[in-house]
Parts: C-alpha cells; structure tokens; sequence
C-alpha cells in the first residue's frame, strides 16, 4: 500500500517528517517498506509565473517565445511548444536548475536560435497527471513570484507499507490515518465517509434499478443512482493523490471510486446505468463456462464458483474483482449507478486465482471487508459524485442487505492484560488507545470467559469496581475479521503501546538444565559419523510431487496430501527421503559432478494409522500425521578416485559396509533381510531388520536401474535409509555389559562354504550362527570367491569363526563338535564346506 | 489452531504461551552470506562442499 504522506497529514499530522511517520507506524505493527518521492525535486525551482507577451518563434511554426514575469526582476524569456500558452495566463514556470520528476536537471537552452531561461509546465511535468495536452493554466488570483508548491502538489514523499492480511483496513489512508493518531494522539480529522450528500428530485433509487442477490457469494449490495453527470477529467489535487498512491488518473467518475478505495479500503464499481440491460442487478453464480469482457480487454471464462454482478441479460462484472466492458463509464456516460459491496473473502480469492486475476479490488475484498463499510463509501462517493461531476443524486439507496452483521463486543479484563503482557499497562492508557482505534467502552459486566454478545445484559456501573472485572468494549466494523476476542483487544493495547516497551525477562525456571535428548545426541552422532567419512548433508524440501512417488513405484502407499500446496510438485509430504536425494543427485550430475555421496536427515511423513499411539501428554484423540525422523545416505560412487587409488563404484556392499558403520555407532544388533522396495534393485536389496525385536528400520540396498535412469542419474545407485526412531526404540535402556575375554583364550578358525548363488550370504551366517550355538562368539564374512573350485552357479564365502566359553579353555572336541552342527545346518540351505 | 486446542482441553485461561516463526534458512543467508534462499535447497556439491567437509 502506498500512502502519500500529504494525504496522510490532511488527516492526521503528528508534526514527524516522513520517516518520522514511518517508523510511528512500523512501531505500531503497519511496516514500511520503502520510502518513495513522487514529483519534481527541490520545490524551490518552481514558481507561480505571469506570461506578458507570447510571439510566434522567428524560426519554428510550433514553439512561442514567451516574456514571464516569475517576481524576480527581469522577466524570463521562455520557449514554448504548448498550443494554449497565451499572455494574461497565471502559469507554472520551472527555472533553469529545477530537478523534473524524471530527475533531470533544467538547463538554459537554445531553441532554435532563441535562448530559453525555464520552461512553463504542463500537469504531466510535475507528476501530477498524465495530460500533455497543454501548459497548466491556474487561477488568476494566485501571487506571481509565489512557490508553486504552495498552491500545487508538485512534489511528496510516499511512504509503502506491508500490509498483513488481517488489516485491511490499512488498505485506505484514513485507516493508516487512525493508526498514526493511536500511535502518536496527534489529532485525526473527521472521517471523509462520515459526511452524505444532498439528494435531490422526488425519485427515488429504486425507481431506477433493482436488485436481486445470492446471499451465499453476496454478503451486502447497495447501489446509489446519479443523473446529470459530467464526464471529465478529475481535479489535479484528485489526480495527483492518485498518481502518489500508483493509481493512473482516467476519469472523474472512476477516479472518485479509486480515490473512495484508496481512502477507506471499500472498493466501489460505476456503471454506466444506461448500458445496465433491463434495469436490473442480479448476482449470482456463473454457469460453468460463461463468460465476458472484462475492463481489461480480456475475454474471460468463468467456472460456476465465481459470482458474477449480471444485469437482464448477461454478465456485466466479475464480483469483486473488475467490472466488464459491456458496462463501461465512457465520455459519453450522463448516469451512474454506483455499486459498494460486500464479497465472501475466500471466495474472491479462489475466483481471483482461479482467473489469474488480481485487482486492487479483489486484494481488499479476500481479506474480507465489514457490510458497514459499503455504505461508508457510498457517502464519501456521492459527496465527490456531486462536486466533481455536477452530478444529481437521486434519493435512496437500493440496500440488498438480507443479513445484516451484528456488532461485536469483546471483554476485556485489565488482570488479564497484565497477565498476558506481563506488564502493567494503566486503564487510561489502555482506554486512551483502545478509543483512539475506534474501539467503544459498552460499559461493565461480572467476569466470564467467553466472547459476549451485544445483546447480552449489562450491568449498568459505568466503572468496573475492580481491574478483574470485564469491561465491554465494541469492535468497529472495519477491524471486524481482525479483533473478535479479549486476547485481540490486548494485542491492539500492545501494539499502540509499544511492544518494545514490555519487559524482557527471561521464563522463571529453576533447577532446569538445557541438554540435548537421546535422540538428538543419536542423530547428530549418525550424522557426524557420515560427514566425517566425506559425504555431504543435503536439505530438501519436505514436500515432494505425486510424480517422484509415481518414479518410485511407490503408487499405491498411502501418503499425506496438502489441502493447499503451491504447486503440484509439492503437493503431498515425503513418506521417505529418498526422493530429495535423487533430485539433488540430478542436479549435480547436470552441472558437471555425476559422482555424489549424500545423506539427509530429516523428517518423513504419513498418514497416522488406527494403531498407531498418540504421544502421552496428547490431550485426546490421534495424530493427523506420523512424523519420523530418518537418515537416508545416497551415492552414485563408493569412493573417489585418486591419484593413488581406483575411483570404486556404487554398490550394495559399498552401502552395507556403510550402514554397517552407522547401526554399529547406534548399537544395534541387526541382519539384513531378503526383501526389497519397489525402487531398489531386485538381486541388490535388503529390509534392515532389528536382530532380537525382528523391528524393521529401513531398507538398503541398489536403486532400481530403471528408477536411476528417470531422474537421469548415472548408475549404479546405491544407499540406505533408516527410521531413527525405531533404531532408538530397539536401543532404548540397552547399556553394554562387560564379556570376559581375558581369563581363557578363544579358538579362531576359518571356513570356506560353497552354496548356490541364490542362497544370500545373511543365510550362510544364519546357519552358521545357529551350528555354532552359545560357544561361537564371533562370525565374519571376509571373501567371496566364484570360479572353477566352486563350481557353476555356486559361491564360495570365506567365514572366519571364533569359539569361546568364558569359563574354560575349549577343548579340539568341543570345537569339532560345533563344525559338525554347523555342516549339517548349512546342508539344510543346500551348502558344503569347501574343502 | 484455536478452536482446535480449545477443543482439546486447552484452557486458555490457565496456560498461555509465545506462538512466534523464523526461518532458519534466513539466519543462515545472512551468517553464510548466501545470496539466494533457494540455494540452500538445491544440494549443489560446489555449495556444499564450502561448508563442513570437502572431498
């Protein structure tokens, strides 16, 4: 929003230069963003001149010499190329040295062979309008020699504020106004919408017009009728208030129902009522593809959840949004019928998105403006409809206002300011701020909790007797969507107040020590772990797309859509982590570095199941969602190559060997199982599986080659992903305990077994394990061997095996005993030692 | 959120409490003077290697 700041002094003037002002209103929750300058530089350049003689230039058909008297001596000899300069006329002269808003500098100049000492001023030169027709001619009255900017608006100071989607009263000058009065208690002028204008003639509105609504899309519509009206350009102090607010100066009738938005953030439409077919207003919904002209010259097409302002025979504006062409205010226009209405926020927002289109309009009507507001505009409109246009205003206002809104009244307890603010803030200051917003003080009533009504009974004591007892206090209408309870009511008094007057104090604990939890300590150990071994962290978004599922075959698991996400590709939360790896596995290998060694660790995503525990201290009820946090590690090399040392490719081994690191740091005790996901390579995969709780905590594994090929990474990939959360729960309470290793000596033998290539290496150790019982104490895979001694289609393992019992020395006996157990459960999965 | 929490055996009189946001990704802009947001989301290797460790 921007906010001239002359406009804004003509109401509110706390004697602060601009950024004065700007920081007043940042303070008080309205932040500006940038200050601007509108207009001609140094004001002291521009002068209020009399133009004695004018002649024909001796040597160009188009250009007059002109003689200007500017109070200063001499009078200055200015060239003119402007059709209407004439002697007599009171003109705006710039002198040689003016600063124009373009920021270009006057010089003298020789205009074809006759020197030029200023230029007279066309509206366009000094930003004040966008003519350049012809030299500003001004009044006779006005002292020759006097500063132009005395007696026009040549130069200003805007200030752009943000505005936050619950202020859209700050959308108008008047609101910001209020602001700076709450904030400063300078004085604020009458509201410009308090005033009407005088009706003339004995019809009335409804003569004219009538209106039919949807109260669905249509909270309020009201519409005044204005005969007589001159079509012309606006006043210059009109014009150049809307140029200073970004608005282009057009025409008086749609100039004054910009300047009404501008002051009190209701927008207004003019029609021109002689093109209103039927005579007749109905909103309604539009039928799917309907469609119109828009103002904007566009054929538009509309679903059936727009609503649309139709006379009798069609569509004559999108509500709330821009008006249609078919009913368009031209030169040619002598009636008006002037619209104020009330829309359903959300529903201009979604027909505003739904068409790409955004207006000044629809930006005040999605933040949800008050009913009261249409007819405020309407009064300030019609004031400027008489003055500007010479307009008759017919009597009446044609009010479809089938529901109308009650006034909203919020308790406020000046204990539970304290409370909440943590600091005293004295009732008269409060009262001060509060009054000065616009709030009303209804009276007092007993202490309860819970929004009041206006209707409700009233104690009738003019003073509560005590700080806790609740005061009544009226919300105005334009602050309606934003302040409805006692807390909104405090917030004002805070806001205006000053919150960086409030106290810092730190939160009273005692004997609280800040530590990191379990799983804290956990992920950052993982992570460090990872870092250290030269893979890089990655953070993606935790959105992902239907599509990147889709890539992953992972169609069919349920996942968490958004309700409203910002595009497709982010619209449902990652069930793993995966797929933000693949993607910055792309990006770096389509800028050059197709080998990568990443890992994440964040949080995934799901649907909350029946079954699935809310956490102890939940209220009641389930979780909308599961969050877990996972590591997922990603790489398309196992190591760089060197100098000295093979680049080594991805692969499953490659991932295991690291997973194997990362759950030994985590302490747990795992196998990996047969079983792999739809993304990862058939022969290549595992589920990780806890040993003793058989609780899975991730996969691991080859991706896919397919998979690879989509997000068009170079393969082989290879990584793992783990839910850390699972692995603190198989750990949870686990502590190391002492085994005696030193009061006896263990017996260390390797073994060789040959199995076919279909039986896993995780089986080979399961058998072994389960022969060796209770004395094998420790079992290493450490080759893998294929070739003539092992025979087509088998393998051959290395294990080395080592016995221990920790009460005795083993005996050869025992031990052989062990080795006969174990062939005989490796010959139940079909393998042999090798001899 | 209110209505939600109200519903849910949050007594507002009894508990009160700081609702506030940041983004961390802006803090880190300006501590690692990385001039555009997005960056930190694209897991460029030249970017990520800057930090932590290298190759």
């Amino acid at each position: 929003m921007r906010v001239p700041v002359d406009w804004l002094r003509s109401y509110c003037d706390p004697g602060l230069p601009t950024q004065g002002l700007a920081d007043a209103l940042t303070m008080a929750g309205l932040k500006m963003e940038r200050i601007h300058h509108t207009g001609v530089g140094d004001v002291s350049a521009f002068l209020v001149g009399r133009v004695l003689e004018s002649e024909q230039h001796p040597n160009a058909d188009r250009l007059t010499v002109c003689r200007v008297d500017v109070g200063r001596g001499e009078p200055q000899t200015i060239v003119c190329g402007a059709p209407n300069v004439a002697a007599g006329q009171t003109v705006a002269v710039a002198l040689p040295g003016a600063v124009m808003p373009d920021g270009a500098t006057l010089g003298e100049a020789k205009l074809r062979g006759v020197k030029s000492s200023g230029m007279i001023l066309a509206e366009d030169e000094v930003g004040i309008g966008e003519d350049h027709q012809g030299i500003m001619v001004l009044a006779e009255d006005l002292p020759v020699g006097a500063p132009l900017a005395e007696h026009l608006p040549i130069a200003d100071d805007v200030i752009e504020i943000e505005i936050t989607p619950n202020r859209p009263d700050a959308m108008g000058v008047y609101g910001v106004a209020r602001d700076l009065h709450a904030a400063t208690a300078a004085p604020l002028a009458e509201d410009p919408t308090a005033a009407d204008a005088t009706p003339a003639g004995s019809d009335t509105a409804e003569d004219h017009i009538s209106i039919d609504i949807d109260p669905e899309i249509c909270l309020r519509f009201t519409a005044r009728v204005f005969e007589d009206v001159k079509i012309g350009p606006s006043p210059l102090w009109l014009k150049q208030r809307l140029m200073a607010a970004g608005q282009r100066p057009i025409m008086n009738v749609v100039d004054i129902t910009n300047y009404v938005m501008l002051t009190c953030s209701q927008p207004l439409h003019a029609f021109d009522l002689d093109r209103v077919r039927g005579d007749r207003i109905d909103v309604r919904r539009a039928r799917d593809g309907e469609m119109m002209r828009s103002l904007d010259a566009v054929e538009r097409t509309f679903s059936s959840e727009a609503a649309l302002v139709c006379d009798a025979e069609g569509p004559s504006g999108i509500a709330g949004i821009m008006g249609g062409q078919i009913s368009e205010v031209s030169e040619g226009t002598t009636r008006v019928l002037m619209e104020a209405a009330t829309w359903v926020g959300p529903n201009i927002m979604r027909t505003s998105k739904a068409l790409g289109l955004r207006s000044e309009a629809s930006a005040r009507f999605e933040k949800q403006l008050h009913p009261e507001l249409a007819m405020a505009g309407q009064r300030l409109a019609a004031r400027l409809m008489v003055e500007l246009c010479g307009a008759r205003m017919v009597p009446g206002t044609v009010d479809a206002y089938p529901r109308p809104a009650e006034p909203r009244v919020a308790p406020l307890r000046y204990t539970r300011m304290e409370k909440l603010l943590g600091e005293r803030i004295e009732t008269e200051t409060a009262r001060g701020i509060l009054g000065r917003l616009g709030f009303k003080r209804e009276g007092v009533r007993p202490l309860e909790s819970g929004a009041l009504r206006s209707g409700d009974p009233l104690e009738d004591v003019a003073e509560p007797a005590q700080r806790d007892e609740a005061e009544r206090w009226r919300v105005p209408p334009w602050r309606d969507s934003d302040v409805q309870r006692e807390a909104d009511l405090i917030e004002e008094v805070a806001r205006i107040h000053g919150l960086d007057k409030l106290p810092t104090t730190l939160p009273s604990r005692r004997n609280a020590v800040g530590r990191l939890t379990r799983s804290q300590r956990l992920r950052r150990r993982l992570e460090d772990l990872l870092r250290d071994r030269g893979l890089n962290e990655c953070v993606s978004y935790s959105f992902t797309s239907p599509a990147a599922l889709e890539r992953l075959r992972l169609g069919d698991v349920p996942v968490l859509r958004l309700d409203n996400p910002l595009s497709e590709d982010h619209s449902v939360m990652r069930p793993l982590l995966l797929p933000g790896l693949l993607d910055a596995a792309r990006h770096n290998a389509a800028h050059g570095r197709p080998g990568v060694r990443l890992f994440e660790s964040a949080h995934a995503y799901r649907p909350s199941e029946p079954l699935d525990a809310a956490p102890t201290d939940a209220p009641q009820g389930r979780l909308p969602a599961l969050e877990r946090h996972h590591l997922a590690v990603l790489f398309t090399e196992a190591a760089p190559g060197g100098w000295r040392s093979e680049r080594r490719t991805a692969d499953f081994f490659a991932a295991r060997a690291l997973l194997e690191a990362v759950l030994a740091v985590a302490g747990v005790e795992w196998i990996a199982e047969e079983g792999g996901r739809s993304f990862l390579h058939p022969g290549r995969a595992a589920s990780i599986v806890a040993r003793e709780s058989e609780r899975q905590l991730g996969w691991l594994g080859e991706i896919h080659p397919l998979v690879a090929r989509e997000w068009d990474v170079p393969g082989p990939v290879a990584g793992f992903e783990l839910d850390v959360e699972a692995v603190l729960e198989v750990t949870a309470g686990h502590e190391e305990v002492y085994r005696d290793v030193t009061s006896f000596p263990a017996v260390l033998q390797d073994i060789a077994v040959v199995v076919p290539e279909s039986v896993p290496a995780a089986d080979v150790e399961e058998a072994v394990q389960a022969g060796g019982g209770e004395l094998l104490a420790g079992l290493e895979v450490f080759d893998l061997y294929r070739g003539e001694q092992a025979g087509e289609g088998n393998k051959s393992l290395a294990l080395r095996l080592e016995f221990r019992a920790a009460d005795r020395t083993l005996t050869d006996e025992e031990v052989a005993q062990r080795r006969a157990a174990i062939e005989r459960e490796l010959d139940g999965i079909g393998g042999r030692l090798r001899a | 959120v209110l209505d939600y929490v109200a519903g849910n055996g949050y007594d507002n009189e009894r508990v009160q409490g700081f609702a506030w946001g940041m983004g961390i990704e802006r803090i880190a802009m300006l501590v690692h003077e990385v001039p555009d947001l997005r960056m930190l989301y694209q897991n460029d290797l030249r970017l990520l290697e800057q930090f932590g460790a290298g190759p």
